[in-house]
């Protein structure tokens, strides 16, 4: 490695949605998750690829993809279902842009900036990417910006499954497998769902020829033995995959709700939506078809301050949030500069690595002016000699010397483990996933390989980790349970169907439908 | 198909508009009529879904599902239980939480059935002490009596140890007769392992050294506070776990929640 460099910065955006996919539905309220991450996240990246390239900004970030994003994506119903929520969505920022002409000033400006930004993105997902999103990201991967990797299938917690190994396997093959499919190469890093790791998993991957994962800080700091960089430069398992560990306190400088940067009052308001805020008669055609409000992306409000009520919110201006934004990446820098210089007094012989790692959806869905916040950190960095942007494949080319450690079993949940994914709301998720894949590895001599592989897809659907997790936070939960049951009840009747030796094709072709994801998927991969 | 509990709702007590009930017919493949009124196709529609339903092609969804037939987790899945086997699987939940469940055969059920009510069931876990069974460290056994039970949460108070569990029972002479053992699992850690002794690789030369390093850190240790036996806990207070805790789903209509 250089060392006259200062300190380099790895950024990995995970993105990740659950399988939501109702064909057989005009709407469904669900499918709005995917809608407003490709309104508010996705297509903001890619504009911010393009503004990054026109102004001949080189950048290093790490994207991945998960599965059953990737096939939502990939989903033909869905990209129309999309033009369609989108094009609505459009005809009420045209009625909002009329309508505010007689509000206030502001609120007219942001009418105008909405209307031009759903315009934009509806030119951009439709002309020029063809409805498919994805191929925007293998675009700037070819092209050098960008690292792609992905994740198990179904974003499984694969430590609560470590008693099944061949289940995780599944989850690591079809992952992979999906990625490949779309961008056309295995990729070289993994993402474990929701950081989650245990003692052997590093084995399992690196049958998958993967190089490298990410863990939460203290997975690393409580290895055996302790790492003797902290998590600041990456190690290596017993089986020679890299590790690179996340600071969970930087990361918190961004996110924290209480002390993060998008605390800032000027920042826009999350829960001030005009799906929520407009008279019913005027809002009913753009929100849920069942008359139940939801947010339509269109908010005219900023935080103005913690203790202020959603009520007594000041308007938003783009401009002024802007200027926040430089602030704060600026900032941002700053602080990691400090911090290198630091980091460089302690330990002299290498150049530090700050590992940052961050649901994708955080930037511009959650955090509106997020994308806009890493644009401008991205440019800050490009002119600063101190610090760089990198990718763990540089940063493993440039190795000489590694430490070789094993990390602990941990996740990046709360509290550090695996609480929010296995509690008293929600554990009897598991005695059903257990029993499901018992039954599975018992009738894998059946013929029927239709029925079997749609089962195990049935398996992966149900250890998905957002259902526990949904239950978990208490909100969408009727939604959460009713996948779930919905994944063992097929199942089970899959399974009927195998013992009394009649399939059910309509039901079998149903379900198939229903459930369209892994189409490659075999069962007998494994199978001795 | 997936019917949900708005259009139940809607057939059975709401006033629905004919364009309504039109609606929902095309959107389920029923041709109607001009001429058919509000109760005709009302009827029509009711007379679908019995159909659908006879045919097991109704999916319920989001707002409604009803699984009558089966219900999942600690009970049992189906009426005919397929799975007539032995099974205890543990899972370490943090660093001193363990889930344990459990599944009897047939056969077993019927044994502990017909145990005295005085015979208490119970767990004990092994802490392992070098990968063997046989090399055991140390033994932990629960009070409670598991007999009504199929899953229940266990404090140990080791972490970063691998440990087994059986499910068994004391005979009058208070020995230990174990019924069904469990896989092996490695808890957390959730503190550093002070050891000296440090591994390097050489990329170049594919060459392990082994060194010796002081630990320069200071430790900071932790102090006991878990909840008693209660692992219902919900924890995620008032902070969204935003990045660093999943899901983005969970922001998502949360509305109302932040302070």
């Amino acid at each position: 490695m250089n060392q006259r460099e200062s300190g380099k910065m790895i950024f990995v955006l995970h993105s990740h949605l659950p399988y939501v996919r109702h064909p057989d539905y005009e709407e469904f309220m669900e499918e709005r998750w995917l809608f407003e991450a490709i309104t508010e996240t996705y297509i903001p990246l890619i504009k911010m690829f393009k503004n990054l390239e026109a102004k001949e900004i080189d950048f290093k970030l790490i994207m991945s993809f998960s599965p059953t994003l990737i096939e939502m994506l990939n989903s033909i119903d869905l990209q129309e279902k999309y033009i369609r929520y989108l094009k609505k969505i459009i005809e009420l920022a045209e009625k909002e842009y009329e309508r505010t002409k007689d509000e206030e000033i502001i609120k007219h400006k942001m009418a105008n900036y909405y209307l031009n930004n759903f315009r934009d993105i509806l030119y951009i997902f439709e002309k020029e990417y063809n409805k498919n999103i994805l191929m925007a990201f293998k675009e700037y991967e070819e092209k050098g910006y960008l690292e792609l990797i992905t994740t198990s299938a179904t974003h499984a917690v694969l430590p609560i499954y470590s008693e099944y190994p061949e289940i995780i396997k599944y989850q690591i093959k079809y992952g992979l497998e999906t990625f490949k499919n779309t961008f056309g190469h295995y990729p070289k890093g993994f993402w474990l769902p929701e950081m989650g790791y245990y003692e052997g998993l590093d084995e399992k991957l690196k049958e998958f020829g993967i190089e490298y994962f990410f863990v939460e800080k203290h997975g690393l700091i409580y290895g055996n033995p302790y790492p003797i960089y902290d998590v600041y430069y990456p190690v290596m398992t017993n089986s020679n995959v890299f590790v690179f560990g996340r600071d969970k306190e930087n990361n918190m400088d961004v996110f924290d709700v209480e002390t993060g940067y998008l605390t800032d009052p000027r920042y826009r308001e999350f829960y001030r939506d005009i799906g929520f805020d407009r008279e019913y008669e005027y809002i009913k055609d753009y929100i849920d078809k069942s008359g139940v409000r939801c947010n339509t992306g269109i908010k005219y409000y900023k935080i103005t301050g913690k203790d202020k009520e959603l009520y007594d919110k000041l308007l938003y201006d783009i401009d002024e949030a802007y200027v926040a934004v430089k602030e704060d990446s600026k900032d941002f820098i700053q602080k990691r500069i400090n911090q290198i210089k630091k980091l460089k007094e302690k330990y002299d012989n290498i150049t530090p690595i700050l590992t940052y790692a961050f649901d994708t959806e955080f930037f511009g869905h959650w955090w509106y002016e997020g994308v806009m916040f890493l644009e401008k950190l991205i440019e800050y960095v490009y002119y600063n000699d101190e610090i760089s942007l990198t990718t763990p494949e540089e940063v493993i080319n440039e190795i000489e010397e590694v430490q070789v450690l094993q990390p602990s079993k941990s996740s990046w949940g709360i509290n550090g483990y695996f609480e929010e994914w296995i509690n008293g709301n929600n554990d009897w998720i598991y005695p059903a996933i257990h029993e499901m894949i018992e039954i599975f590895e018992s009738k894998k001599d059946n013929e029927n390989k239709d029925i079997l592989n749609m089962m195990l897809k049935e398996i992966m659907l149900t250890q998905s980790s957002d259902w526990a997790f949904i239950i978990s936070s208490g909100t969408t939960v009727e939604y959460a349970v009713n996948r779930i049951k919905t994944h063992v009840k097929r199942f089970f009747e899959l399974n009927a169907m195998l013992n009394s030796g009649k399939s059910d094709k309509n039901k079998l072709k149903y379900y198939m439908w229903m459930d369209k994801i892994f189409e490659n998927i075999d069962f007998s991969t494994f199978c001795d | 198909m997936i019917i949900d509990k708005k259009l139940s709702n809607l057939l059975d007590s709401e006033e629905p508009s004919i364009q309504e009930l039109r609606n929902i017919a095309k959107n389920m493949g029923i041709k109607l009529k001009r001429s058919m009124r509000k109760k005709d196709i009302i009827r029509v529609i009711k007379n679908k879904l019995i159909q659908l339903k006879e045919e097991g092609l109704i999916t319920e969804t989001s707002y409604t599902y009803s699984l009558n037939k089966i219900s999942i987790g600690n009970i049992n899945l189906i009426d005919d239980k397929p799975l007539n086997k032995n099974m205890l699987i543990i899972t370490s939940v943090n660093a001193h939480w363990i889930y344990a469940q459990w599944f009897f055969s047939k056969e077993l059920r019927m044994k502990i059935s017909n145990m005295p009510e005085n015979i208490k069931l119970v767990m004990r876990f092994y802490e392992i002490k070098e990968n063997t069974f046989e090399d055991i460290n140390r033994i932990y056994e629960s009070n409670n009596d598991l007999r009504n039970y199929k899953s229940y949460y266990f404090f140990v108070p080791e972490p970063n140890v691998e440990y087994i569990a059986e499910i068994g029972y004391l005979d009058y002479d208070k020995n230990f007769i174990p019924l069904i053992k469990s896989n092996k699992i490695k808890m957390p850690s959730e503190k550093i392992n002070i050891s000296e002794n440090l591994v390097i690789y050489n990329l170049k030369s594919n060459k392990k050294k082994k060194i010796r390093k002081k630990v320069d850190v200071n430790i900071v240790e932790k102090i006991p506070s878990l909840a008693a036996g209660n692992m219902a806990l919900h924890q995620l207070g008032d902070k969204p776990p935003i990045s660093g805790g999943g899901s983005f789903v969970w922001n998502l209509y949360s509305r109302g929640t932040k302070k």
